[in-house]
């Protein structure tokens, strides 16, 4: 009788433990690819440092209702797309270009001394100010596109040591922190703060461009390379670790099963249980706890094919945008010097 | 002596613990070492292999070395005496390489699995960096066609 009670709490523990630890693997397993995701996290105060790429969501504020821009930001260059679908490209020293969906693109450009001296908006206001009475702004109001108000422009512009030399804002009356864009008030003008042009040489500014390109390619690649690191370190992070629900449940299988089995073979039931026990428990261990690191490392090989797509997807995205812009800057050389 | 003139075998009774201590030093070793062999094989193509042509080698050594393993336990499983014939240990010692062979086996999936990841970075990185010659020397061909 006490040989079948102790048998049957073994084994009732055995299967206890077992099943903590199988759903404990299981839902581990089951989370499978995790997510690396690189989607904008909300923002309302975001600072940028030079070269770095950021993604702002702005919400919550009544003001800007209207509007739910993402603004990225990175290499001095601006491009901002919304729910009022709009893109700005502005290019550091150079023109500023402003891309709608309907494929009308307008452009300003301004001389050394910041005069608009070619534009295709049709009926720009367009006059000098002064912005904190210490660097030149330019209002402009654009009301040839049949907007009913006028588009906000925001950012930031930086020179090449990454420190922000002008700021694009809107309305006039607002100064914004970085990263943020205020409501539109219907009819109002928009201000736009510009930077000094430099005196254009096309042969000299398309040789800048191309050597920006240049430039713009290496920090694609280092970017690959870093997030090619990361995942393979991810990888080999998982191939040293170790699995403890996996070889909880195998243990206690084994041990339950081996405590079993010592039973019906006869041994003696307080030592015998206990020793047959425990010798197949860590077999089990050993056992349930390699085939648990083995699906670890399935799952890390997932995330790393996962891994190695998403960094290419950015690589080719990043490439793609280097080509881009250096092919409106070398656009803007041309222009620029009347050809 | 018996009836064909052969000296019977005198088997001697042993002690349940005795065949558990048996068990005891014989299992331990297989389970220790068996589970080092099974952590080896899956770290072995970061420690000696890079080129894609060792990976890939190194990928045949370890379907072969699975399949062999996967016999010895088949093997095992059809040669496993009865339980009710043999002591205890008898059997923990029949079924010891059987366990040591699982263990291979799931190295040897393990090695198989880091060293297609190797090779797969390894392709990533020639893929992309033939792109990005490519795109460079477009660059450098603007240049000097100004």
């Amino acid at each position: 009788m006490g040989k079948q009670l102790a048998s049957a709490l073994y084994i009732s523990i055995g299967i206890l433990i077992a099943s903590a630890g199988l759903v404990s693997t299981f839902s581990s397993i089951d989370q499978g690819v995790p997510s690396y995701s690189t989607s904008p996290q909300p923002c309302t105060t975001c600072s940028v440092k030079s070269g770095e790429v950021l993604h702002a969501r702005l919400v919550g504020n009544p003001s800007l209702s209207n509007f739910d821009w993402h603004v990225q930001q990175g290499r001095g260059a601006l491009i901002a797309a919304g729910r009022n679908p709009a893109e700005l490209i502005v290019i550091p020293d150079q023109e500023i270009r402003w891309t709608h969906p309907g494929g009308e693109l307008f452009s300003l450009v301004f001389d050394e001394a910041d005069n608009l001296v070619r534009t295709n908006i049709a009926n720009t206001s367009f006059f000098h100010s002064y912005f904190n009475g210490v660097q030149e702004s330019v209002a402009v109001m654009d009301t040839s596109l049949g907007h009913t108000a006028p588009v906000p422009l925001f950012g930031t512009i930086r020179d090449a040591s990454g420190r922000a030399t002008h700021v694009i804002h809107y309305p006039s009356q607002t100064t914004l922190p970085i990263g943020t864009s205020s409501s539109v008030v219907p009819g109002s003008s928009g201000m736009m703060q510009l930077v000094q042009r430099p005196p254009v040489d096309a042969i000299q500014c398309i040789e800048l461009a191309n050597r920006w390109g240049e430039d713009c390619l290496s920090e694609a690649w280092d970017t690959w390379v870093d997030c090619k690191r990361l995942a393979e370190q991810r990888f080999t992070m998982a191939l040293y670790s170790f699995t403890g629900p996996a070889a909880i449940t195998g243990a206690a299988i084994v041990g339950g099963v081996g405590g079993a089995i010592g039973i019906a073979i006869g041994l003696p039931s307080g030592v015998g249980i206990v020793l047959t026990g425990s010798i197949g428990a860590f077999g089990g261990a050993i056992l349930g706890g390699s085939f648990g690191h083995l699906l670890d490392i399935l799952n890390a090989y997932r995330q790393l094919q996962f891994d190695f797509e998403n960094c290419l997807d950015d690589y080719l995205d990043a490439m793609k945008q280097c080509r881009a812009e250096t092919a409106l800057k070398i656009g803007f050389c041309t222009v620029g010097a009347g050809n | 002596m018996n009836e064909m003139g052969k000296t019977d075998t005198v088997v001697q009774p042993q002690s349940s613990l005795l065949e558990l201590k048996k068990m005891f030093f014989l299992y331990l070793p297989v389970c220790i070492g068996g589970y080092i062999v099974f952590r080896v094989l899956i770290v072995l193509p970061l420690w000696f292999s890079s080129s894609t042509e060792q990976l890939s080698v190194l990928r045949i050594i370890f379907i072969i070395l699975g399949v062999g393993a996967l016999a010895v336990v088949v093997l095992g499983a059809v040669r496993a005496p009865r339980w009710v014939e043999k002591p205890i240990h008898v059997h923990y010692r029949h079924w010891a390489p059987a366990f040591f062979a699982t263990l291979v086996i799931l190295g040897s999936i393990g090695g198989h699995l880091v060293a297609s990841a190797k090779i797969n970075s390894n392709l990533a990185l020639e893929k992309v960096k033939a792109h990005f010659e490519k795109e460079t020397a477009e660059y450098k061909m603007g240049r000097n066609a100004q």
